[in-house]
């Protein structure tokens, strides 16, 4: 089974960009990620509270928009699309869970706090983007033993056939590339 | 398509081992839940919770991996089985202890590093896959393994799946006020947040072909699946229910019936307002009539990753016995539950069932199951 690959939108450490468009852009140069959207335009709207969102809900959002703009596919705030969210990681969500669970330690064990708990799953980073792109298809998080991204492409085209979705979303988060491809039905 | 059939299923639940002694308990509406004395809870705003009885922590093995060895003791697994492992987070008393004394090594506790105990557990060649989806993870997880079979793209699958009560979890959900103070009481007047709890369970998932080869005696059919998301809010689901409606109408689809056709419900019913009435609203709008409709969370808490699971497994009891469970707890129902769910059990010969799981993130999944299995 080959997937149809709409679109395709990548960050890394140093630059982001999409594989249709044919756009690379490096970023090195500014200090913070969070100031990419507001200075490149590359959300539609701007994600709200997109500041408390943990280091990698931005990434998700960012690679969920050069993806998007990738495929051609528009979205507006309200508007909710048929499209399902499939991601991978290295680790699951290791670094949030450390980061709550250590604050909570940190402050006695008396109180732990709600906005780092939220991230403490490995499907919340799709969960930001599905909010803020407004994508109602399947949200999901599928690791294999080998990291592969093969099954999840595979995974994808599957539901789609199904009717689960019309379009999906496969992740491919790394500590030195996050990946997001927009695969639709067969062309 | 090939059709999906249940060919093996088994559970651990805070009424014990075995899904006999769960079905049981409920039946007889019967509450598993106590205080906990598994870690200090002074500073909570519960006492409450699940526990499954003689598990250790802290000490040694993970919670779920006692689980996991509780219920797959003395079951055979076929050996060419996809492995599907569906959890919240995995271990979280191995995050607890890696922050707490500063053991384990880098990555641990990764679920990955769970899915290889459970491989070795299951006796499976394959290497397996971790699914995720919030509290809908094991739902989801056997709507993929349901999929694959249905796709031919293998013809037998383990869903196993597993969460434990811990310090981590207990302390995160009570920083979002979603615990009930007393004993959770999903769809009652004075349903006012959830109690946690914990399971481990597997389910066997055959073709129809391979079922009838091997002489199977089987549990029931997984008809149908679907998944869906409310894009909403990452805590709150839609009010109005259409995010789970739209999974259910997916999993329908999938099936192949209409919405008339489905018996009974085995609702998510966690005890939060939030939940039971945007569960209620979208059994609303999609039924012209009620249809009895149970939590199981009242006598067991919420198990969270397992719960999709769990439930699935329990409904297939009603297609057995000829009995609806009763909602464990409840005394007045809501307003919007009245009329479809009940205190006692009902006695019903049911052809198709329903079951809903939601979670954060606004993930929403349904199952179809249906009585019978090899014609």
């Amino acid at each position: 089974m080959t997937a149809n690959i709409l679109g395709t939108g990548w960050l890394d450490r140093e630059s982001y960009g999409s594989d249709k468009l044919g756009r690379s852009v490096e970023y090195a140069s500014r200090v913070e990620l969070r100031k990419l959207g507001k200075e490149d335009g590359l959300f539609a709207y701007p994600v709200k509270n997109f500041g408390r969102l943990d280091l990698v809900s931005k990434r998700v959002c960012y690679v969920t928009a050069l993806a998007l703009q990738d495929a051609g596919m528009e979205y507006s705030k309200g508007w909710k699309q048929d499209v399902g969210l499939l991601g991978t990681d290295e680790y699951g969500s290791e670094q949030a869970n450390l980061s709550f669970f250590r604050d909570y330690v940190e402050g006695g064990r008396t109180l732990a706090r709600a906005n780092l708990f939220i991230y403490t799953l490995p499907s919340s980073p799709l969960a930001e983007a599905a909010v803020h792109f407004g994508l109602q298809g399947p949200l999901l998080y599928l690791r294999n033993q080998g990291g592969s991204v093969e099954p999840l492409l595979e995974t994808a085209q599957r539901m789609i056939a199904e009717g689960q979705a019309k379009t999906m979303l496969v992740y491919e988060l790394t500590a030195g590339l996050d990946r997001c491809l927009v695969v639709g039905g067969d062309s | 398509m090939n059709k999906v059939l249940i060919a093996d299923a088994e559970l651990v639940t805070p009424y014990g081992l075995g899904t006999e002694v769960c079905w049981q308990g409920l039946l007889a509406g019967k509450s598993a839940l106590a205080e906990t004395d598994r870690f200090n809870t002074d500073a909570f705003n519960s006492k409450w919770a699940g526990i499954i009885p003689g598990l250790s922590y802290h000490e040694g093995k993970s919670l779920v991996f006692q689980m996991l060895e509780k219920v797959l003791e003395n079951h055979f697994i076929p050996s060419d089985a996809k492995l599907m492992l569906a959890t919240l987070n995995g271990e979280m008393d191995c995050v607890e202890e890696s922050v707490l004394q500063g053991r384990g090594e880098p990555h641990a506790c990764c679920m990955t590093g769970l899915l290889g105990l459970a491989q070795e557990l299951c006796g499976v060649a394959d290497e397996g896959a971790v699914v995720s989806s919030a509290c809908a993870s094991s739902t989801v997880a056997l709507g993929l393994a349901a999929s694959a079979i249905r796709n031919g793209e293998y013809d037998c699958a383990v869903v196993v799946s597993c969460d434990a009560v811990t310090e981590f979890l207990y302390s995160g959900f009570s920083s979002l006020m979603a615990l009930d103070v007393n004993a959770a009481c999903p769809f009652d007047a004075k349903h006012n947040g959830l109690t946690i709890g914990e399971a481990a369970g597997y389910v066997v998932l055959m073709s129809e072909a391979r079922a009838k080869k091997e002489g199977k005696v089987v549990l029931g059919e997984l008809a149908g699946w679907g998944m869906s998301n409310d894009a909403n809010h990452m805590t709150g689901p839609l009010r109005d229910g259409s995010g789970l409606a739209r999974s259910v109408e997916i999993a329908l689809k999938v099936a192949g019936i209409d919405e008339e056709q489905i018996d009974f419900i085995a609702a998510h019913g966690t005890g939060t307002v939030y939940n039971d009435e945007m569960e209620m609203a979208a059994f609303h709008s999609l039924f012209s009539s009620p249809r009895p409709t149970y939590s199981v969370k009242g006598g067991m808490g919420h198990t969270m990753g397992a719960a999709g699971l769990v439930e699935a497994v329990l409904a297939l009891k009603t297609f057995e016995t000829g009995w609806v469970p009763p909602t464990v707890a409840l005394q007045t129902s809501a307003e919007e539950a009245a009329g479809w769910v009940r205190g006692e059990p009902v006695e019903l010969s049911a052809e198709y069932a329903l079951s809903t799981n939601a979670g954060f993130g606004g993930v929403n999944a349904s199952l179809v199951l249906r009585n019978g299995g090899v014609q």
